[in-house]
């Protein structure tokens, strides 16, 4: 870090901060929990303003610093960036060089902000970030600058050429993990699933390249009708240089029906174009190829009612 | 395309950087050229004072509601007893035992409470092979609601949260 880049970042904390931080601090039993719930919601109302301005989207109502039942048994002070993830707001105050990080309810996925309160609650300074912690502790001195934060929460693209040098994030699962879940759960066909990944007549005829196949949980849909699949990727080396790519979608549990109007769709992302296809009655996948050269940004959409997951690929 | 999103990345972080000389109590929070307000006129002008960091315990203890203590009793009496079985009959299809009363328990009753995962873990040991976002998903979507709805029932008031 620069001289510059480390100058703190102060947010001012207005009222609506203040009487946000007292609703919810008033709702705690003892005056010990209702401090932490005090501060730890400045600090994440803080962060969230904050990110406003950058104008990066924050959900605080998914938070669960901002569920009554939560905030009230565990010490929470996470903020979700839609798509992104979850990040950890920590309340550092005056005088202190290292904060105990307590064990959330679901993982922190982005990292941490630390947060540093002072005497007077009107403004706070952002401190910088850490990805991880160290047993549960993060060090001050050891913050990584708010450049590398911006940098995490950049939207992430799957480099698929790091597939075939054996590099997967760990949200890419490997396939036999799905075939092995699958013989563990009650599955009323369970004969097709031998069948379900096994080239078919296309893939056949071009020759015996290695094929990568992974596969993700996803879930789209809207409270009450949302659903749980699996979307599953495979690649290939072709000929010419150019990469085949096969993108499915299953249902959760193999040889169930997909939802019925579930969409699948793939767009280039230059635009120039975009396949779509569309589950009807007694759909059990969805599937669409295509070929193109390496390098090629694409996008892959799920849809359904009026929710969508995406996944962006670098070809 | 590639090249607009790493001009704006730059772009944000050239934004912040100048912010952090620039935001105080002075920066103008309306659009109105003639009457512009700071967030300072704002403050002062609704008479608010943050409290002080060392006068928050006292703060806080003055402001606690006053039945809240009974409403949280209720609420854990309500899980341990879940009288209209509403919480027993919530859970996905085909895991009758990961239901909302049994999670609420591990979440919220225990002492530590248990995090989903160890909680995913224990019901693997039990033999029951609910995959570790089936049961993210169920907690989230389906108890999270139901629980709050338990909660406002027994007096909770929600109001204004944003």
């Amino acid at each position: 870090m620069n001289n510059k880049e480390k100058q703190p970042l102060q947010i001012p904390l207005g009222i609506e901060a203040h009487n946000l931080a007292g609703k919810f601090a008033t709702e705690q039993v003892n005056t010990e929990k209702s401090k932490q719930v005090y501060l730890n919601t400045l600090a994440v109302y803080a962060v969230h303003r904050y990110l406003k301005w950058l104008g990066i989207e924050t959900d605080l109502s998914q938070s669960d610093c901002w569920n009554p039942i939560l905030r009230n048994r565990w010490n929470v002070a996470d903020l979700v960036i839609p798509d992104i993830g979850k990040l950890e707001c920590c309340p550092v105050l005056p005088g202190e060089t290292t904060i105990s990080v307590p064990l959330g309810i679901t993982e922190v996925l982005i990292g941490y902000l630390a947060v540093q309160f002072r005497e007077n609650l009107d403004q706070v300074q952002l401190l910088g970030f850490a990805k991880t912690t160290v047993a549960g502790v993060l060090e001050i001195s050891q913050l990584r600058s708010l450049d590398e934060f911006i940098d995490a929460i950049s939207p992430k693209q799957v480099n698929l050429a790091d597939w075939f040098e054996g590099i997967f994030d760990e949200v890419w699962l490997p396939i036999e993990a799905l075939l092995n879940n699958q013989q563990l759960a009650f599955n009323p066909r369970g004969v097709r699933l031998r069948n379900v990944f096994k080239p078919d007549d296309r893939d056949k005829k071009r020759g015996n390249q290695e094929i990568i196949e992974r596969f993700k949980e996803i879930t789209v849909g809207l409270l009450a009708n949302s659903q749980q699949l699996n979307l599953v990727v495979s690649i290939r080396k072709e000929e010419n240089q150019e990469l085949g790519c096969r993108f499915q979608v299953y249902p959760m549990n193999m040889g169930e029906y997909l939802p019925v109007g579930l969409k699948l769709k793939v767009i280039l992302e230059s635009g120039e174009a975009e396949k779509k296809v569309e589950a009807g009655e007694t759909k059990e996948s969805l599937k669409i190829r295509l070929t193109e050269l390496p390098g090629k940004p694409i996008t892959v959409q799920v849809h359904l009612d009026n929710d969508f997951v995406t996944e962006k690929f670098i070809l | 395309m590639i090249w607009i999103n790493g001009y704006l990345n730059y772009r944000i972080k050239d934004l912040y950087r100048q912010s952090g000389r620039e935001s105080s109590l002075d920066v103008i929070i309306n659009d109105d050229n003639e009457n512009p307000l700071t967030l300072l006129d704002k403050i002062s002008e609704t008479g608010f004072q943050p409290p002080k960091l060392s006068g928050l315990d006292a703060y806080l203890e003055e402001q606690r509601k006053e039945n809240i203590l009974s409403i949280w009793q209720k609420f854990e009496l309500y899980v341990k007893e879940d009288p209209q079985k509403l919480l027993r009959n919530c859970h996905p299809k085909k895991y009758p035992d990961c239901n909302c009363q049994l999670l609420a328990k591990k979440l919220f009753l225990k002492d530590p409470p248990e995090t989903l995962a160890q909680i995913h873990r224990e019901l693997q040991n039990l033999g029951l092979s609910i995959p570790d976002q089936t049961l993210r998903s169920h907690c989230k979507k389906k108890c999270l609601p139901l629980l709050q709805k338990i909660l406002e029932d027994l007096g909770y008031s929600k109001e204004e949260e944003s």
